[in-house]
């Protein structure tokens, strides 16, 4: 009997230190944050106050608020392994459709219009992808192809009769400037914590994404769990879509894959934000690399740093220093 | 003898659809795709689709890929008509090959020691590589010496592509490189457990890639006469669409071979060129090059795993 | 209307492949009844068991449970049938809270408007494994935070937590310390006083005789009989699962340590986290070095760690050739000095499925087969590979023949054969006979022998003792990381003696 009371109470001693890892965690949490904070104070400095101006950080968060909305939706979608390159081009054909319903019936038109075509082509996509065993990247190509030519298609008939592609004009455009743009980054963020901590849709695709055969065993349908995630997903593609259209009030169709690169800056947020994923809940995560991204492009513009090529040079190095980082924790499971 | 026909499937699909395509071109297009000036066009297009799909192989092979070769090409191009034009042309061919070496190995070096996605790390590659072309170049073209013109004959051309690929040929049918990539692309915790340097390969493949990268954006220099800041824009997606359409498995492994990239790139030429001839806007072609790509692919896979069915019963 | 059994199979096939994995399997559990299933490694029980529990579909067959049909489709619809399974070699989501692990698949029953009420799962959780007296466990921590054996009874709370009326364990007992399994002994009792059966799969043939009231031998994929434990020993049991007297007729002979002085390998301080630790040896040329342990005693990692697939925290392997010592850096290093390693998992590790037979022979050798200018000629391969093909009995239709359609047996030829070149002095084996039937396995044990006598020195790394007893020279015992014991061939081993440590 005694032995069996030592056993008990050395297992209960291993939880406690690992209690006291949690504490540990907690400093962790709070390190990270003056970590974070610090470079902030010293480019301040650096810009002689510039950078921290209420109007400047004000201007950052506007900024941040699309990336989070796309970077919450590869949490959904990418989290279970689909990397749908043909997001971009989704977009652009979701801002196009928000914009033209927004013109005739405002803002409803302007939500319903985004959510509806990046749910529906988003659908599309991953039922193709299982169905076809293709890929996730390649056929995420072919459909960026597709969906670009006809984003495309419509630009340039629109172009024949003499308009723009879709031109907002003073319509439905208070959803994309302050205050309301903050509001609906509160709301995206509490829907995405939510549905990523709180729903069996949540659970069922970090089930997936952590080991797909251990949940299909505990009976969770990966399938269905891919697509639900994927849909979910979607919604936050595309009501990024419709702040985009209502923020910047116009959309240029791209060709030749250019599509891709909208998705750049959201994709060095999610790696950011996977990197931070020990430390802060994914959801949260997104918001704060997303902010931090964002004051990385303003620093380098208020240094005067030409927007076309350092700053795309600083983009693509923050996509490799974030997948470096995203991939530091994951070293000890690949062998 | 329907495992036979599997079999020869896997082999011939490709052909048929190179066969197919040039049929309905011949009839739509007419005796204008026949012409010289035309077949002179398809090969120059196919040139560079196959020398730089030759260096892509390896890391497709490898389950990889590489999305930094246009941008690549474009920053080796300019950087190594600079150098012929301060140092003379001799350093034209060893600065482009040393740069898209150098290029390649930073790749590799992400991939295998950081355990990044390939897709990942050569997308942010591509993106990055082209701001600083753009940032060399300041948006302008640049005119190069006469020597590099010389580059446009269409003997030199010729034979450069000749000797290039009878190397690659050998590296990747007849070498460990190419063995071992197979491996890779096959299994990855096979090379692991059998004792291959998957990162050493990995990095490897890269740096070929990268090469051929470099030698293309010499040639391509070549041709246009200077430098073009968007020259090579998505010419890896070509390359990749040349692999894939010419059957090889885009999950990697053993079923890579060479002669499926000559098929493929002629085949997305063909197709490219008859549609322009047929006066197809830009925006329906990209459509219609989307569509082939995922059906082509859907169909490789189909094939394949009938074909590794046949290929296990071992009666062939 | 109530039925004697909770469960009846009728006729049940299965095929992997060209593999018959279930045989016509029929077999009936009564109410109350605590079953055994025993056989040896790849004889069909962990099929059953995934058929059972929805893992996997059937070919053909009839289920039934408690009288009506009973069709799986996932399983999911195993456990909304009250039947709950641990499957061996699982384990846990590590990204998900242990809480949520337990209830995973089924978290909509904490539904509440549409958001899952974590705090309600926790508290249900923390209930449940209180309930079943299975400890204390953080229940809001991720499950990557749980030792091998914690996770195991996370997975057994789990099984019990769709309240089951029919309990699979498969493969339980080994990962878990005795106080558990005295712990899991009362909770299967308590199912046989509510009326509810078990079925029960474990390597330990005493610890079954003991707790199961009927056992259930299969062999090949075919259910050979099934009889009351009372009447079984342990002798008997071995006896039914191999189907013929074990006489060790297929290994060797000899009684003496038989090996030369000269050092060939020399292990020192190796430590590998949570693994094991300071494991130190000499291995002699000609000498068969055993290893073996319970599952997670580390010998798996050792095998791994000696060939440098894992880099080990502390201490280093010397390589020793005519007195030269030198340090074994990587799997690279290792191959190219010649040792060979014979992965546990040839289906995952070891072999190319999805390629021919002449390329995965060739593998390990593809640098002896090199001419000039790194040139490998194709001719050269198929020489090899036909050779190989020839000498060791393979049953493929042809070279080019894809490795996908060989069975257990064939591909684990492949998978030891090709290291026989002539480079190779030292070959780590895990596992050489897991899962083939016995003539290959006796093949293989001949190849050793022989092997052997040329000078050619071997690790075995086993968790079938009889295998270890019966072909090495020496062999160490670990347990939880370390080695405790060290037998010798002369001084004679048996299972009794090397369990006793073992455990």
């Amino acid at each position: 009997m005694k032995s069996v009371d030592s056993e008990k109470s050395y297992s209960l001693g291993k939880f406690q230190e690992r209690r006291f890892l949690v504490s540990r965690y907690d400093i962790k949490k709070l390190l990270s944050v003056i970590l974070i904070i610090i470079p902030y104070i010293i480019f301040n400095i650096f810009t002689k106050g510039r950078f921290m101006e209420s109007s400047n950080i004000l201007s950052i968060l506007v900024h941040a608020v699309v990336p989070a909305f796309v970077a919450w939706g590869f949490c959904f979608i990418f989290t279970s392994g689909i990397m749908d390159l043909s997001i971009g081009a989704i977009m652009i054909l979701a801002c196009i459709v928000s914009g033209i319903l927004a013109i005739k019936i405002g803002y409803f038109g302007l939500i319903l219009g985004g959510i509806l075509v990046s749910f529906a082509l988003e659908y599309i996509n991953l039922k193709c992808m299982i169905k076809t065993k293709i890929p996730s990247w390649v056929f995420g190509l072919g459909m960026a192809m597709i969906y670009e030519g006809i984003g495309a298609l419509y630009g340039a008939s629109q172009l024949k009769l003499g308009k723009q592609v879709v031109s907002l004009g003073v319509t439905a455009r208070k959803l994309g400037s302050i205050p309301w743009i903050i509001i609906v980054l509160a709301l995206g963020l509490i829907m995405a914590y939510i549905i990523f901590n709180r729903t069996s849709i949540g659970f069922d695709i970090r089930a997936v994404g952590s080991n797909r055969e251990v949940a299909k065993m505990m009976g969770v349908d990966v399938t269905k769990a891919i697509i639900r995630g994927g849909l979910v997903g979607s919604v936050f593609i595309g009501l990024a879509s419709a702040i985009n259209e209502s923020y910047a009030g116009r959309v240029m169709p791209t060709t030749g894959l250019n599509s891709i690169a909208l998705i750049f800056i959201p994709l060095a947020v999610y790696l950011l934000a996977q990197a931070f994923e020990q430390i802060f809940n994914l959801t949260v995560a997104v918001i704060i690399s997303s902010v931090i991204v964002e004051s990385l492009f303003n620093i380098l513009t208020i240094l005067g740093v030409p927007s076309g090529t350092w700053q795309q040079v600083a983009v693509g190095a923050c996509v490799i220093v974030c997948g470096v980082l995203a991939q530091r924790h994951y070293k000890g499971v690949v062998k | 003898m329907k495992k036979g026909l599997w079999s020869s499937y896997q082999r011939i699909f490709p052909f048929i659809s190179l066969i197919l395509l040039i049929i309905i071109f011949s009839i739509i297009v007419g005796p204008k795709f026949w012409s010289v000036d035309n077949l002179v066009n398809i090969i120059n297009q196919v040139v560079p689709l196959i020398l730089g799909g030759a260096g892509m192989i390896f890391v497709v092979t490898q389950g990889g890929c590489d999305l930094s070769q246009g941008s690549a090409l474009a920053l080796v191009g300019t950087i190594a008509a600079m150098a012929s034009n301060s140092l003379g042309f001799i350093a034209y061919f060893p600065v482009a090959i040393f740069l898209g070496a150098l290029i390649g190995a930073f790749n590799g070096v992400i991939v295998s020691k950081f355990k990044v996605q390939s897709l990942m790390v050569t997308l942010a590659m591509m993106i990055t590589l082209r701001a600083i072309v753009v940032y060399i170049t300041g948006g302008q073209v640049i005119y190069v010496s006469s020597s590099v013109l010389l580059l446009d004959n269409f003997a030199i051309k010729i034979s450069i592509f000749v000797t290039t690929m009878a190397v690659m040929y050998y590296l990747f049918e007849y070498t460990k490189i190419g063995f071992y990539s197979k491996v890779i692309g096959e299994n990855e915790m096979v090379g692991i457990y059998t004792g291959i340097s998957v990162d050493k390969y990995k990095i490897l493949a890269f740096m070929i890639s990268g090469i051929m990268a470099g030698i293309v954006g010499a040639l391509t220099v070549g041709r246009i006469g200077g430098v073009d800041p968007a020259m090579g824009n998505f010419f890896e997606l070509q390359v990749l669409m040349s692999l894939f359409v010419g059957g090889v498995p885009v999950t990697g492994g053993a079923g890579s071979k060479i002669y499926k990239l000559f098929i493929g790139a002629l085949i997305l030429s063909v197709l490219q060129n008859g549609l322009i001839l047929s006066r197809v806007s830009a925006e329906v072609s990209e459509l219609v090059e989307g569509i082939i790509l995922i059906g082509v692919v859907f169909f490789t896979l189909y094939i394949r795993s009938k074909f590794i069915q046949v290929q296990s019963a071992g009666e062939n | 209307m109530t039925n004697e059994y909770i469960f009846r199979a009728e006729k049940l096939n299965k095929f992997f492949g060209p593999t018959h994995a279930n045989n016509d399997v029929s077999i009936s559990i009564q109410k109350g009844e605590i079953r055994g299933l025993i056989g040896e490694n790849g004889s069909g029980k962990s099929t059953l068991i995934s058929l059972i529990s929805g893992i996997i579909q059937k070919d053909s067959g009839m289920m039934f449970l408690d009288g009506e049909p009973y069709e799986p489709k996932t399983p999911l619809d195993a456990f909304n049938h009250k039947i709950g399974t641990v499957v061996q070699e699982l384990g846990l989501v590590d990204g998900l809270p242990i809480g949520v692990n337990i209830f995973l698949g089924r978290l909509d029953m904490f539904n509440k408007n549409g958001v899952i009420d974590l705090q309600g799962l926790y508290k249900a959780a923390s209930e449940h494994l209180s309930y079943w007296n299975l400890g204390k466990f953080p229940v809001q921590n991720l499950a990557s935070t749980l030792s091998v054996e914690e996770k195991k009874m996370v997975e057994l709370a789990r099984a019990l937590s769709v309240n089951p009326n029919f309990l699979i364990l498969d493969e339980i007992t080994t990962a878990i310390s005795l106080n558990n399994r005295k712990l899991l002994y009362s909770i299967i009792e308590q199912f046989k006083k509510q009326g509810k059966s078990v079925l029960l799969i474990t390597h330990d043939l005493e610890e079954i005789i003991k707790i199961t009231d009927n056992i259930t031998i299969m062999r090949d994929g075919v259910v050979v009989d099934t009889r009351k434990s009372c009447e079984l020993t342990p002798d008997i049991l071995k006896r039914l699962m191999v189907g013929r007297e074990l006489s060790g007729s297929y290994y060797r002979n000899d009684w003496e340590d038989q090996y030369e002085d000269d050092v060939v390998l020399s292990v020192c301080d190796l430590t590998v986290e949570e693994h094991f630790e300071d494991v130190s040896f000499d291995l002699h040329k000609g000498e068969i070095l055993g290893i073996c342990g319970l599952s997670d005693a580390g010998i798996h990692e050792l095998g791994e760690t000696i060939f440098g697939v894992i880099k080990p925290q502390k201490g280093s392997i010397y390589f020793i050739s005519s007195n030269e010592k030198i340090k074994v850096k990587n799997s690279i290093h290792a191959r190219k000095l010649g040792i060979g390693y014979v992965p546990k998992d040839r289906d995952k590790q070891a072999l190319m499925i999805n390629d021919s037979v002449e390329n995965n022979i060739c593998l390990p050798s593809i640098e002896i087969l090199q001419g000039p200018f790194g040139y490998i000629r194709p001719a050269k391969m198929r020489k090899l590979s036909s050779k190989v093909v020839n000498d060791f009995e393979i049953k493929a239709k042809s070279i080019s023949q894809y490795i996908r359609g060989l069975s257990g047996g064939n591909k684990q030829k492949i998978n030891f054969a090709r290291w026989m070149n002539e480079k190779v002095r030292i070959l780590i084996m895990d596992c050489p006979t897991r899962g083939v039937d016995v003539g290959v396995k006796a093949y293989i044990y001949s190849v050793m022998n022989e092997a052997k006598k040329q000078g050619l020195s071997i690790i075995m790394i086993s968790d079938e003792l009889p295998e270890l007893i019966g072909m090495c020279d020496r062999l160490l015992v670990m347990k939880e990381g370390k080695v405790v014991k060290t037998f010798y061939r002369s001084s004679g081993f048996t299972e009794e003696s090397i369990m006793e440590v073992m455990m």
